[in-house]
């Protein structure tokens, strides 16, 4: 059995008195693209950078490529590599000169790979930092990141803010830096259509707690959007096996939920339902779905 | 890899270096353009009349604004940018999300920003003095003043500067409140060394206050307190703060520590400088004696007379260490405090001949002096003075009988109309008299010694400190030298009659009434025991030892020629030290220099002439070396770092006390 990329066992890290994670399982399977996903201040810089060895968790236990990024945070940036969405380039610094200070930093850098990916991406080596574009600076940022050859990609949201096109260059060059046997990536962002488009593995994040995780399919495959019609109005407050969440409006229930099989459909005829209809759900939806009830939970706790 | 580090902190610190320099460059500049404007007044504050020469500007004030001004801020803002710089653009992650060591980080960015600031230095420093060469023609004397100031003191401030701005850069994330925080904090040793000095004065080292000093170990502790901030903990910085002001106050922890051990030692140190030699108070009975260098600000020891051994270490500063009678007690008066503090209240302390505290301590407030101290049998007879704090002088004078065995005292006020000017005695049946000036000569005592003053011998009541109303006889003369007129017995006393030096004094018997008339009775003569005298008189190039009991006939026991001659009395006053001595150099009278010749004891129960040994034991130009009394039977041979102990029984045997009498 090979061993995870990333482990994050009961990581828990405050900043002052806001909980960026509250207790966090999750593990990031090589040869994978897992998509973090959640709202700003879901958790997910944070934990990016404490798998990267930048913070130090407060409680729990972080394995990256079987390192302690606490104790071995120099072998773990050799062979991790974050990308995020403002790189904080040296604006005095020129291209050229930002990838050689580069190569002098890191043991891996591959200096064919680092020129090749800039020819691919246009850019132009003697023209200072300061004067690029946001997008130009994102592709300067990747060659950086991926030159060195990670074994695993952390990626902070890097095509926020970008015009698709260079966000389509951008996750294409991410997944060709990669390597397939072996290498992983974890691409935090709240673009989940993003995330959708490469990712085969996604994770929500809300709050400081893991809602949700699993292969993208299977969460597709396991969740569904159920739609039940009463004749005299929904009923509200119920509680039905696999709900994820559920909305009353009128006469119609909406209810999102895990592994939809003929239980949900009996339990919501027996409580009335003149019609029940199954669908499929896109990614976008079952993160609202999650959020939504995420946000009701925390409600519930604070009014409680 | 710390070389590409080093390229990217060198780089950064670019433009921080031109504008440095051209700060440098311009400031000579200025000042050699100012003075010729300021004579068209054109320049504010400069008057045209007497504008500042450039000459002065560029030799007086621009090494002070160069060495006190422009470096230190140029250090302070290289190491902002280098160190608080990345972070405060937004930067300080690249490096951090790659594979660098924060420790390389860090001594690429110390190593850029020193070096940065002492390139500006050194081209500022040359420009200056290119520019000054050139347009000034002067002494040597003002060239010296400006390399003081720029050789000396400047990098001494900018190295601080540089030390202090690295970690106050190290935990700030602007840049400019991290400047303004090095300057806190390059003050911070020069307050704590200001405020040791000034509290602990009397622990030196090489004349200077320790404490003036050791507070630049803090200065060591700041480069480490910044490591510590940005190499340890988690690299995004949490805990930064905590961490650098956590060293910062073991620092000042160090340095408080460091202190305290040092302090003592340098105290003792001092005590065993004697630059000048040793002050001795010998005891009158034995065993032992108290010593002192004769600088009252650096302590002394209770030393035991037949091994020389230190037995109690008396912090400074101390005075008038008083032996009784019986050689018992040991009185002293001190203000000494710990670690080399002379902020205490005065004090007298008691110590017996093995150096134990033995008696209360009288413990006075700050509106109280001490002149003198007198042991009358087992008590102690203070004389003091009431001050006015404010005019910092006395206004009342009392004397105060203290017993040291239960702390009670009494006292009484001298008359109203008097100034107490001395004591006398005890007397050996133990009597005391207070020599006191009358009223409107008090200031012409010390104005004019020839003419002296008019003054009375009162006896003092030794139960309660009352001076008698009467007094027991009158004089005219100097009242200060009265102390050494009256007889052991306290039956004769040397009249002085406002005699001039080396005119003849009659002697009046107290007990008759009658004035005894001495052939050649000189002021400095000294009573033994027995109520018998001794002086020296001079007949030509030839000084005579004569003595002479009252109503008897002088006789003359000694004579040498083309020498000086000093007399020194055994504290039992059984025996004389006689010291002859040659000139070498005198300048208006003073002797500046002197070589002894022969030191003798003098015996006059046996008429016995004990001849000594050199000392020291090769002829030394200077009158550094000196023999004197350290008890009634022994003799302290004294000089620069030395103290040895010589005993009549073994002539010639020297007993060391402090340093090697080989040196």
């Amino acid at each position: 059995m090979s061993r995870p990329a990333v482990v994050w066992e009961g990581v828990k890290r405050r900043f002052g008195r806001t909980v960026a994670l509250a207790g966090l399982d999750l593990a990031v399977e090589p040869g994978t693209v897992m998509g973090l996903i959640g709202r700003n201040g879901a958790g997910k810089t944070t934990a990016l950078r404490l798998a990267h060895g930048i913070l130090f968790p407060d409680a729990g236990r972080i394995r990256v490529l079987g390192l302690d990024p606490v104790n071995d945070g120099l072998e773990v940036r050799s062979r991790v590599s974050l990308l995020t969405e403002e790189s904080s380039l040296y604006p005095w610094m020129t291209v050229h000169e930002i990838l050689r200070f580069g190569a002098g930093l890191h043991p891996h850098w591959d200096r064919d790979l680092a020129d090749g990916l800039a020819k691919r991406l246009d850019l132009e080596t003697s023209a200072r930092i300061s004067t690029l574009s946001r997008g130009t600076r994102a592709k300067v940022a990747l060659v950086l990141a991926v030159a060195c050859r990670p074994r695993l990609l952390l990626l902070d949201d890097p095509t926020a803010g970008l015009d698709p096109l260079v966000r389509r260059e951008v996750l294409e060059g991410v997944l060709e830096a990669v390597p397939s046997e072996g290498g992983a990536v974890v691409y935090a962002s709240h673009l989940v259509h993003d995330v959708e488009r490469v990712a085969d593995h996604v994770a929500v994040l809300d709050r400081g707690h893991l809602r949700l995780h699993g292969a993208l399919e299977g969460i597709k495959d396991r969740i569904r959007k159920v739609t039940a019609v009463f004749e005299d109005g929904a009923p509200g407050g119920l509680s039905l096996p696999g709900t994820i969440d559920s909305r009353a409006e009128g006469r119609v229930l909406t209810v999102v939920a895990e592994g939809v099989n003929g239980d949900l459909d009996h339990s919501l005829r027996s409580l009335g339902a003149r019609e029940v209809e199954v669908e499929p759900i896109s990614l976008e939806e079952i993160l609202v779905a999650c959020l939504r009830q995420g946000g009701d939970r925390e409600s519930e706790v604070e009014h409680a | 890899m710390l070389r590409t580090l080093l390229w990217k902190e060198w780089r950064q610190l670019r433009q921080l270096r031109w504008v440095g320099a051209g700060l440098g460059a311009l400031l000579p500049m200025v000042a050699l353009f100012a003075p010729r404007a300021a004579r068209h007044g054109w320049v504010p504050f400069v008057g045209t009349t007497d504008p500042y020469s450039a000459n002065e500007i560029l030799l007086e004030a621009l090494p002070l604004a160069l060495g006190l001004g422009l470096w230190p801020l140029i250090a302070l803002l290289m190491t902002a940018q280098a160190f608080s710089g990345d972070r405060a653009s937004g930067t300080e992650s690249f490096l951090l999300e790659r594979p660098v060591s924060r420790t390389r980080m860090w001594v690429a960015r110390t190593l850029a920003s020193f070096g940065s600031t002492w390139l500006v230095v050194t081209v500022s420093f040359l420009i200056w003095l290119g520019i000054t060469a050139m347009a000034t023609k002067t002494a040597s004397g003002r060239w010296s003043f400006a390399f003081e100031g720029l050789l000396g003191v400047g990098p001494l401030a900018t190295a601080a500067c540089l030390l202090g701005g690295m970690i106050a850069a190290s935990i700030l994330n602007a840049p400019l409140a991290a400047l303004l925080l090095g300057v806190v904090l390059v003050m911070v040793p020069v307050f704590i060394a200001s405020t040791l000095a000034e509290w602990f004065s009397l622990a030196t080292l090489a004349d200077l206050p320790v404490g003036l000093f050791i507070p630049a170990l803090l200065l060591v502790a700041y480069p480490l307190a910044s490591w510590v901030a940005t190499c340890r903990g988690e690299p995004a910085g949490r805990g930064r703060i905590f961490r650098g002001t956590t060293t910062i106050a073991a620092g000042v922890l160090v340095v408080g520590l460091v202190f305290v051990a040092s302090a003592p030692t340098a105290v003792r140190a001092l005590a065993k400088r004697l630059d000048h030699g040793a002050d001795l108070s010998p005891s009158p009975a034995g065993p032992s004696a108290c010593f002192g260098s004769s600088r009252q600000d650096s302590g002394g020891w209770i030393v035991d007379l037949e091994t020389g051994d230190r037995i109690h270490f008396l912090a400074p500063p101390f005075w008038q260490a008083r032996w009784s009678g019986d050689g018992s007690r040991m009185a002293v008066v001190t203000m000494s405090g710990p670690l080399g503090s002379s902020r205490s209240t005065i004090r007298i302390e008691f110590y017996d001949a093995q150096g134990r505290a033995a008696g209360r301590a009288l413990r006075y407030d700050e509106t109280t002096w001490t002149y003198r101290v007198r042991w009358a049998g087992d008590r102690l007879l203070l004389h003091e003075a009431t001050v006015d704090t404010v005019k910092v002088e006395p206004e009342t004078f009392r004397l105060r009988v203290y017993d040291p065995d239960t702390g009670e005292s009494r006292s009484a006020d001298a008359p109203g109309y008097l100034q107490m000017s001395g004591l006398v005695g005890p007397t050996t049946d133990g009597r005391i008299f207070a020599v006191i000036l009358e009223a409107e000569d008090r200031d012409k005592d010390k104005d004019d010694g020839k003419r002296g003053s008019r003054y009375g011998l009162y006896p003092v009541d030794l139960e309660t400190g009352e001076i008698a109303s009467e007094p027991l006889l009158e004089d005219v003369g100097q009242a200060w030298a009265a102390e050494e007129a009256l007889s052991p017995s306290g039956r004769y006393w040397i009249l002085d009659r406002r005699a001039g030096r080396g005119e003849p004094r009659p002697i009046l018997d107290l007990e008759s009434g009658e004035e005894i008339a001495v052939e050649g009775l000189v002021r400095q003569a000294r009573w033994l025991n027995g109520d018998v005298l001794f002086w020296f008189d001079t007949v030509g190039s030839e000084r005579r030892l004569v003595t002479v009991e009252p109503g008897g006939t002088p006789k003359v026991l000694r004579s040498w020629s083309d020498l000086g001659v000093g007399l020194q009395v055994s504290p039992d006053r059984e025996r004389l030290l006689v010291t002859a001595f040659r000139d070498l150099e005198t300048q208006s009278e003073i002797v500046l220099e002197q070589q002894i010749d022969q030191t003798w004891v003098f015996d006059p129960t046996d008429d016995r002439w004990t001849e000594l040994t050199s000392w020291p034991a090769h002829p030394y130009k200077g009158s550094a070396y000196a023999t004197t009394w350290a008890g009634p039977r022994t003799l302290a041979r004294t000089g620069p770092r030395v103290l040895a102990f010589e005993s009549l029984e073994r002539p010639g045997e020297f007993i060391p006390v402090i340093g090697s009498l080989d040196d």
